[in-house]
């Protein structure tokens, strides 16, 4: 027990420094709830771990390691409130029906779905599933393209009837959409996506095989921690299911579960355990290493734009200008403005302009992508002397080139322009 | 009387799944592609002259695109290209029928897992159908063949470690070597498959078994025999370069140093953290082929502009595929028993090509796998809804909804989303006419954006081999570079301009359809025949007098 508690120490120290190392500016989330993870971090380490310990014993503490292992439950900590306290109220709700503790267990599990609903209003991909008109168009358009063809098998009409119909096309549409919830990848394989996606890992690859052993040590020795172990699936998938954005957003809940059937490795003695813990130890510090080399790579890039821009206005005496014109390609920056450099914010006008390689407007200081200066590029692609293409006397004050295309069509560059006279 | 209904009704779906394989492979899929044209144009060449289009007598191995295919498929193309000469059909013809063939020996197998016989021939009513099922065995693939020979070898291992009965182990030993003969990926899972029934692992880490109890000695004799017996693959002169494919397609080469780039550094480090990508690069491959979401939505660039594209699917449906992993729970808890210790040992091994190759997810590369995962398909629908009052209408019902339109979408619907993709099209249509146009001029200029597209005139054209085989030495050698066109005869292969037709005399040229129609007719002395492909224009013959 003493050394479960002594590697969960280290693993929360370890991290705890990572992120505090990494010193990124804050996303949206943090600006419009505030800045609480300090606060999380500290009721979300108690509540694990007494948790933890409380449903599931000495295993417990090992599923709580495996929650604190992954860095997408660190940056939600840090950076995603929403999805930090959505964790928290699963847990709290696992404990409620663990323990019995009805009330807790029905208090937590409505808030629960009530921020789950209301973070994704109206966004959410169950409500893609049901069957709608499109449906009908869907029918027309097989057909068409059936019979549009030169040469073709022709399967007689009641039997393409049969197929090419709404109720076998919506069965098909609803498969297709439940199938998206068995991501493989976007659980466990972050690290080497195929798709060079960047979401932050949920669970580290190796965890993929610990994930199966675990399962085989349940089956076997019917190790099935406690009854809200199937409730947490259940969770996670609905959270999957109304909740709208990347996979790692809409996956991350089931790392409570997943990291329940993980922990059953750590009942199996001698060299698998010991294995798994230098594995994932391993894991830890690679990731840990590459976060800190390349944190543009893996968390969003919007929040480096803004704070660019401000650092870059900070170096400037932006009293000589009238107005401030910053780009709202990237959503409102008001936020932004009163967290880094809340002086200038009455001069700011946070819109997107399409100058077209034509001049602005005097004594205005305008902050944009590329694309907003000389015109958008449909495959975001500009030539490396772009800039020759801006008006003489254009004055650049400072680019910074970002790695994500957060702003398609307008170009990976962003500026710091004013026009002189 | 049930059970003879029963057969009557596995009959019924063999016979169904032969009418649902040859029917139509004429037009569906519309055109050959580059691979499938290669295969049969060495059918035809072994069966006119007994060597392959490079001259080669009686090869073990097709130089083709100097990748080197196994022959096999070509030698069993050659009796239906003898009765019906050199088309889509004949071509097709060996993949079709293996297909039916692996339906057959899947019945057999799940003899074993699905105990009541009127849910073993609903489950074989969807499985025999499955999109990929049709898709592969409608197309020349050597993999497919593989498959059916794999399967076979599969069942008879199976009868023997569950009945007990050394002379299945025995009669085994053809359909290993068969499959090795057939495609690369078997050459991998063979020996894997037969290691792990040489050595049955999974007791010793997990069930506490003693070593010696696992080691199966007969088995061992097969291997070496097996071993035997496929040694011509790796003899002969070109031997190296049986490995070619591999070559071209490890993940090795493909990726290294493995680890992010920007922050590697050749020293302890460096390589620590390369091994720990190299590794996680192919367990990811491998878990790959169990996810539920690639075996049937997800579509990689690399599968959607292939052979490998089926519209709307990868290989299952979506509820089968979610079906996958309550089949593998299953599995897992009952790995103490034999026959479901064979499925994760089907499994292994079917995965292990992929695990070595680049692609994250290739189901032709992972092929000999999917009948694994169609046993775990069927024991977890039949877990799931066996014990159910209505599970076998409820079966009924998901044939009804799935079946009919797997069929027609690969029938009907599929040609729509595959045509100018794999199937470059406009060949099959525009060829026999321009061979007739040819024997009238001098020479004939191919411009197509296909690397290889010398053999689709040599397919479509029937062009004797002995013209071709001529030809050898001209031909690009192995490794260097991979547009293999070479001219022959009149036939040229080069890009074209407007200026170009200006200039010549009595030629014919094959363009691309970005050249337009109005300036090709804006030239004198030439008369253009635009070439269609099932949907739209894909080229032009000019004859330029």
């Amino acid at each position: 027990m003493k050394r479960s508690f002594l590697l969960l120490g280290l693993l929360v120290s370890f991290w705890a420094l990572v992120m505090l190392r990494l010193d990124y500016p804050p996303t949206v989330d943090v600006l419009k709830w505030g800045n609480l993870w300090p606060i999380v971090l500290v009721i979300l380490i108690g509540l694990t771990v007494f948790m933890g310990k409380l449903v599931a014993g000495k295993l417990g503490l090992w599923v709580v390691w495996l929650w604190w292992l992954s860095p997408a439950w660190w940056v939600s900590v840090f950076y995603y409130p929403l999805q930090a306290t959505k964790l928290l109220l699963m847990i709290v709700a696992w404990w409620g029906y663990v323990s019995s503790k009805r009330s807790v267990f029905y208090v937590s599990t409505g808030l629960w779905l009530a921020l789950v609903i209301w973070v994704s209003w109206g966004r959410w991909p169950l409500w893609e599933m049901r069957p709608t008109s499109q449906l009908s168009d869907q029918v027309t358009l097989r057909f068409t393209r059936e019979d549009e063809l030169r040469e073709n098998f022709r399967l007689p009409l009641p039997i393409r009837r049969m197929v090419n119909n709404k109720v076998v096309l919506w069965w098909q549409e609803f498969g297709k959409s439940l199938v998206t919830v068995f991501n493989g990848e976007g659980l466990f394989f972050q690290e080497i996506h195929p798709l060079a996606s960047k979401d932050l890992p949920i669970f580290y690859w190796p965890e993929w095989v610990l994930f199966w052993m675990g399962m085989g040590v349940m089956l076997w020795k019917k190790k099935i921690i406690k009854p809200g172990w199937g409730w947490l699936w259940l969770m996670a998938t609905a959270n999957f299911f109304l909740t709208s954005g990347s996979d790692n957003t809409r996956l991350l809940l089931f790392l409570v579960p997943g990291a329940i059937v993980i922990a059953q490795i750590f009942e199996v003695r001698g060299i698998a355990k010991n294995l798994a813990l230098l594995v994932l130890t391993l894991s830890l510090l690679i990731f840990g290493e590459d976060i800190l080399a390349r944190p543009d790579y893996w968390l969003d890039n919007r929040p480096l734009v803004y704070r660019y821009w401000f650092e870059e206005m900070r170096k400037m005496e932006v009293d000589h200008y009238e107005q401030i014109k910053m780009s709202s390609l990237l959503g409102n920056g008001e936020g932004y403005c009163q967290q880094m450099y809340p002086e200038i914010c009455h001069k700011i006008t946070h819109d997107s302009f399409a100058l077209g390689g034509s001049w602005g407007e005097s004594r205005t200081l305008y902050l944009g992508f590329a694309g907003e200066f000389i015109g958008t590029n449909f495959y975001n692609q500009f030539e490396s002397n772009w800039k020759g293409r801006l008006p003489e006397n254009t004055k650049i004050w400072g680019t910074m080139k970002v790695r994500d295309s957060i702003a398609n069509r307008y170009g990976n560059e962003v500026l710091v322009v004013s026009f002189d006279e | 009387m049930t059970n003879v209904w029963q057969k009557i009704l596995f009959w019924l779906i063999l016979a169904v799944s032969l009418g649902v394989r040859i029917g139509g492979l004429e037009i569906e899929p519309a055109s050959i592609n580059f691979d499938e044209a290669s295969l049969g144009y060495n059918a035809y060449s072994l069966a006119k002259t007994g060597r392959d289009e490079f001259g080669n007598y009686l090869p073990v191995s097709l130089r083709s695109f100097n990748d080197y295919k196994p022959a096999l498929y070509s030698y069993l193309s050659v009796p239906w290209v003898k009765l019906w000469g050199l088309n889509q059909t004949s071509t097709r013809m060996v993949s079709a029928l293996a297909g039916v063939v692996s339906v057959f020996f899947l019945w057999q197998i799940l003899k074993f897992y699905i105990p009541q016989g009127w849910w073993r021939v609903g489950i074989l009513a969807i499985l025999a159908f499955e999109p990929w099922r049709l898709h592969y065995s409608r197309t020349a693939f050597e993999a497919n063949l593989g498959l059916g020979f794999f399967s076979g070898a599969m069942w008879l291992a199976l009868r023997y470690r569950v009945e007990k009965k050394g002379r299945y182990l025995w009669w085994s030993i053809p359909w290993w070597v068969l499959s090795f003969y057939s495609y690369h990926g078997p050459r991998l899972a063979v020996p894997v498959i037969l290691g792990l029934f040489l050595i049955d692992v999974l007791p010793v880490l997990w069930l506490g078994a003693r070593w010696k109890k696992l080691i199966d000695w007969r088995v061992g004799i097969v291997l070496i025999l097996v071993a035997m017996l496929v040694i011509p693959v790796f003899g002969g002169g070109d031997s190296g370069l049986v490995l070619t494919r591999f070559g071209q397609e490890n993940i090795f080469t493909k990726f290294y140093p493995f680890a992010p780039k920007e922050s590697w550094v050749p020293n302890l480090w460096g390589y620590v953290k390369s091994g720990y990508y190299l590794v996680g690069l192919m367990v990811g491959h491998v878990s790959s082929v169990v996810s539920p979401v690639n075996l049937s939505q997800r579509v990689y660039h690399w599968i959607k502009g292939s052979d490998m594209f089926i519209p709307g699917f990868n290989l299952l449906g979506y509820i089968e595929s979610i079906l996958v992993i309550g089949g593998l729970l299953v599995a897992i808890r009952r790995i103490k028993k034999v026959e479901y210790r064979y499925i994760i040992y089907w499994l292994v091994a079917g995965i292990a090509p992929s695990a070595v190759t680049w692609n994250w997810f290739h189901p032709l590369r992972a092929l000999n796998v999917v009948p694994a995962l169609e046993l775990l398909v069927a024991i977890g629908a039949y877990r799931l809804f066996s014990r159910r009052k209505h599970g076998l209408m409820l079966l009924a019902i998901f044939f009804v909804v799935n079946v009919p339109f797997y069929v027609n979408n690969e029938l009907v619907y599929s040609n729509w989303e595959t045509h100018g993709e794999y199937q470059p099209g406009g060949f099959k249509e525009g060829v026999p006419f321009l061979n007739e146009l040819a024997v009238n001029y001098e020479k004939v200029v191919i411009d197509s954006p296909q690397a290889q597209s010398y053999v689709f005139f040599a397919y479509y054209g029937s062009l004797s081999p002995q013209i071709i085989q001529k030809y050898n030495d001209v031909r690009v050698k192995p490794g260097e570079r991979s547009d293999v066109n070479f001219d022959f005869e009149k036939y040229e292969f080069r890009r074209i301009s407007m200026e170009m037709i200006v200039k010549s005399r009595k030629t014919i040229f094959w363009t691309r359809p970005d050249i337009s129609e109005e300036s090709l007719n804006s030239i004198a002395g030439v008369r253009v025949y635009p070439v269609y492909n099932v949907l739209y224009k894909v080229a032009y013959i000019v004859i330029k007098e």
